[in-house]
């Protein structure tokens, strides 16, 4: 039964990316898309008969592949990130930006953008490390904020992360107000969006992802005792603590690698695990391995719709997110948790 | 046989220079203000994509749009099969980079300041095999920029506040080319100050400095004229508040010696009250 | 016979503020001991103390003859379970609660084990609510939420039971039916420590009442000789009588 399931999976998602290749702003027959990619596979390209342009293939290899790829894996890193937040701040409405993460990312790529790449020290091809920098920077200072008698306490935790994220954010404000430099590019990658995005990030945010994802399945196990409370936890053998911060590490590195290449895409982290929760209940290890390709294909196909609904205007996928995302929650909450049958 | 010899290389050296230096064919802009000079210096025929803001000259409307400055449709843009790519370095940079990693010729310009603008045009036409008539250009902007100053020569500097936009206030300041065109025109911008290029202003400051002209460029005059605080400006008392079309202004483009001719007429006609 | 749980000159103090003073005391196996006193007496902490969730600032408490420290926390997982005051309730299943109990009897990539199941199915039959093994947590009344805690403690298979305040907020059948199912478990020789808000509760089932005040051990000893109105009177602030209950000759307090 679980091998069928697995395939019906692999074999939604191959068709979502499929199709998600296909389409675009410039209009690429089926076969041709299918014709350049299988170009590319060894072994088979000698069955392919090249004849398309090269600025074709350029837009389906090097435009659109490394796009949809990176959306299926920030969609899934950004979902589980979202279940370990909501893990270990036993808080069903944490999203994966609740503790810093995105406001320290916005200051880094600010930062960036103000120092270092005007002065020709680094090209603007490193703002994803300054975005993750930024990121860990912020996530560190409010876990230290939120140590209340050396213990890490959920509350306290959001409640820093609200306070660390509203000056942070106050910060880049000032920043982009002054305008020493032009911060254009700060607003559009805090707009998040995959637009423009390359192999390059997807080399960037895929390790993080998949170690971080490895990571949250092994700790699916204690995150699913950790649930019941620190003194049941800790009753069952759970060393409380030391899960607590590790959770919110991988958390913290998936989520910064995310939003480093991808700017805030927001909603997805919230939502999906939230929403997986309710189908398929709070078993950590089932709910990680959902939130994984139900975030990925979520995000694929609002990022298809963002970049094709109006073409050739791109919309933000935040929008699309929230368009899609918001009414469907709603759908869940009416239909209630109830019973659920495997 | 010396002399055929001679000939011969001479020719295939020029023949080989021309391989070289072949003049791109199909070239999009990034920015208003460059498919503006690109039309300019006589290429327009050979630009293949524009911004939705492009709309000066009047043909660069019907080229192919592939995203206005800030989101740029890059599958559009490969499909245009560009030789060159020109982009504007005030804009936005992440573009760029983006598409030389995807193999794009790009060419990137970014004056700041009257003498940039000219320098600029020379090297866009020489980019794009039009190096004389990018010469030519800058000679004549040198030429009517020397002709128009002599003409904004005038016992005193009439204060002046240039309005970029309303909320925020925004205006302008020294190192942009829009506080040297009120300069040039024998002004004195009452930002003139600040520590930036476009600064945010106090609408205190400017009621304290009491601009004796205001010039608008965003399409507000009925919403400034109705200011009640800034009545008592000597540029409101005087009804100096004049709309202009802020494309004259914020192109670095030969046009702005246009935006600074009609600033020299409108400081003569506030200089003769 | 060694003692199961002792604490010698524990004392506990939380910023400065003293909690508990120089506690003694002694748990046997096959026992169900209740710790009784007003609010802020530090009964919780106690219980807290017992299973190392905190650590006492003075004196050691010993589990098998064995200081607290000297335990991983793993094993002491196996020697002791709690079921604390408070519990979040996360859509887990019942039988996928109950099983959480098993945890420290898994494998890092564990899965429940036939054991495991077994067991499992065992705890929740005993406490009725193998009916609602689908059912999700969330779901249930405050009663059933309280038994599928019970089942959970119970499936951890220990010989230590700690509970504080198991029975508060829930009616009485339900109080009762725990007090007697926490009498089953002695019986099999587990040591039970409830604190419990309510005295005849104690009177009815504890074999030994431990009785706190400020932090300090007031007094201990059977519910009959321990539950005397003028006891009562000096750590409550209450006058009550004391019956006798006709069949079993245990206390009865009323006002």
């Amino acid at each position: 039964m679980k091998l069928r399931k697995v395939s019906a999976i692999v074999i939604l998602i191959v068709a979502v990316v499929l199709v998600a290749t296909a389409v675009g702003s410039v209009h690429i027959p089926l076969m041709e898309v299918l014709g350049i990619l299988t170009s590319k596979m060894p072994g088979l390209s000698a069955f392919v008969h090249r004849d398309w342009s090269k600025a074709r293939e350029v837009i389906v290899l090097n435009v659109r592949l490394p796009r949809v790829l990176l959306a299926l894996v920030v969609g899934g890193g950004l979902s589980v990130s979202g279940v370990l937040f909501q893990g270990s701040l036993r808080n069903p409405l944490a999203d994966p930006f609740i503790i810093g993460v995105s406001a320290g990312a916005s200051l880094g790529a600010a930062t960036g953008l103000l120092f270092f790449i005007p002065q020709g020290l680094v090209g603007i091809g490193a703002l994803p490390l300054f975005a993750f920098v930024g990121a860990m920077l912020a996530t560190w200072t409010v876990s230290r904020l939120g140590k209340q008698r050396g213990r890490l306490e959920p509350t306290s935790l959001i409640l820093a992360g609200v306070a660390v994220s509203a000056v942070l954010t106050a910060i880049v404000s000032l920043l982009m107000v002054l305008r020493i430099q032009n911060l254009q590019d700060v607003y559009i990658w805090l707009m998040g969006s995959l637009s423009g995005r390359g192999w390059q990030h997807l080399a960037v945010a895929t390790p993080y992802v998949a170690i971080g994802v490895v990571l949250a399945l092994w700790l699916a196990k204690d995150l699913n005792v950790y649930l019941l409370g620190e003194e049941a936890a800790h009753s069952l053998g759970i060393d409380v603590q030391r899960l607590q911060s590790l959770v919110l590490i991988i958390g913290s590195l998936v989520a910064a690698a995310c939003v480093s290449v991808s700017g805030v895409i927001g909603f997805v982290g919230l939502m999906v695990p939230h929403a997986l929760r309710l189908i398929v209940g709070a078993e950590h290890r089932r709910l990680i391995l959902h939130s994984i390709w139900v975030g990925a294909v979520f995000l694929l196909v609002t990022d298809t719709l963002a970049r094709t609904a109006l073409s050739p205007t791109e919309l933000p996928v935040g929008i699309i997110t929230a368009c899609v995302g918001g009414p469907f929650f709603i759908f869940l909450m009416k239909r209630g948790s109830g019973y659920y049958g495997r | 046989m010396k002399k055929t010899i001679m000939i011969i290389l001479v020719l295939a050296f020029a023949l080989s220079i021309g391989v070289v230096q072949a003049a791109p064919e199909r070239i999009v802009s990034l920015a208003p203000s460059i498919t503006e000079n690109l039309f300019a210096l006589g290429v327009g025929d050979r630009v293949v994509g524009v911004t939705s803001w492009c709309d000066y000259p009047e043909e660069a409307r019907q080229r192919t749009v592939i995203g206005d400055a800030i989101n740029l449709n890059i599958e559009l843009l490969l499909s245009l099969e560009p030789d060159l790519i020109v982009g504007d370095s005030t804009l936005v940079q992440s573009h760029l980079e983006r598409l030389e990693a995807l193999g794009l010729s790009t060419f990137i310009i970014g004056p700041s300041t009257i003498a940039e603008v000219e320098k600029s045009l020379i090297d866009l036409g020489e980019a794009v095999g039009a190096k004389e008539r990018g010469e030519e250009l800058a000679l004549a902007m040198q030429t009517r920029l020397e002709e128009l100053t002599k003409r904004a020569q005038r016992p005193e500097r009439a204060r002046v506040f240039l309005e970029i936009w309303n909320e925020p206030l925004m205006t302008v300041g020294p190192g942009s080319f829009m506080d040297e065109l009120i300069v040039l025109a024998g002004g004195e911008n009452i930002a003139g100050d600040s520590p930036t290029p476009w600064p945010v202003f106090s609408e205190e400051l400017v009621i304290e400095r009491d601009p004796e002209v205001v010039i608008l460029t965003s399409f507000n005059l009925e919403e400034a004229l109705s200011r009640s605080a800034w009545q008592v400006t000597t540029a409101m008392q005087n009804g100096d508040v004049y709309e202009v079309n802020p494309d004259l202004y914020s192109r670095t483009t030969p046009r702005l010696l246009d935006a600074l001719a009609e600033l020299i007429d409108i400081l003569d006609l506030v200089a003769t009250k | 016979m060694v003692d199961k749980i002792r604490l010698e000159g524990v004392s506990y103090s939380y910023e400065r503020e003293s909690v508990l003073k120089n506690i003694n005391l002694r748990l046997q196996p096959s026992r169900f001991y209740g710790i009784v006193g007003p609010n802020g007496a530090g009964k919780s902490t106690l219980l807290k103390l017992m299973d190392a969730y905190l650590k006492p600032q003075q004196g050691i408490v010993f589990l098998n003859d064995r200081s607290l420290a000297t335990y991983s926390l793993s094993d002491l997982a196996r020697e002791i379970a709690m079921v604390p005051q408070h519990s979040h309730y996360f859509p887990f299943t019942v039988e996928e609660m109950v099983l959480l109990g098993r945890t420290p009897f898994y494998t890092r990539l564990g899965k429940p084990s036939e054991a495991d199941l077994e067991i499992a199915k065992e705890v929740m039959e005993v406490t009725g609510i193998r009916h609602l093994a689908h059912r999700l947590v969330s779901d249930l009344s405050g009663g059933e939420r309280q038994r599928a805690t019970l089942a959970r403690a119970f499936a951890q298979r220990t010989g230590v039971l700690l509970l504080d305040e198991p029975t508060t907020h829930l009616d009485l059948e339900y109080q009762i039916n725990t007090c007697r199912l926490l009498k089953d478990r002695v019986e099999e020789g587990v040591t039970v420590v409830a604190v419990l808000h309510d005295l005849n509760l104690v009177a009815s089932f504890c074999d030994h009442v431990f009785v706190l005040d400020k932090g300090n051990l007031i007094t201990e000893g059977v519910p009959t000789k321990v539950f005397t109105p003028d006891l009562i009177e000096e750590v409550f602030h209450v006058s009550i009588a004391r019956l006798h209950h006709p069949v079993s000759g245990r206390p009865i307090i009323v006002p």
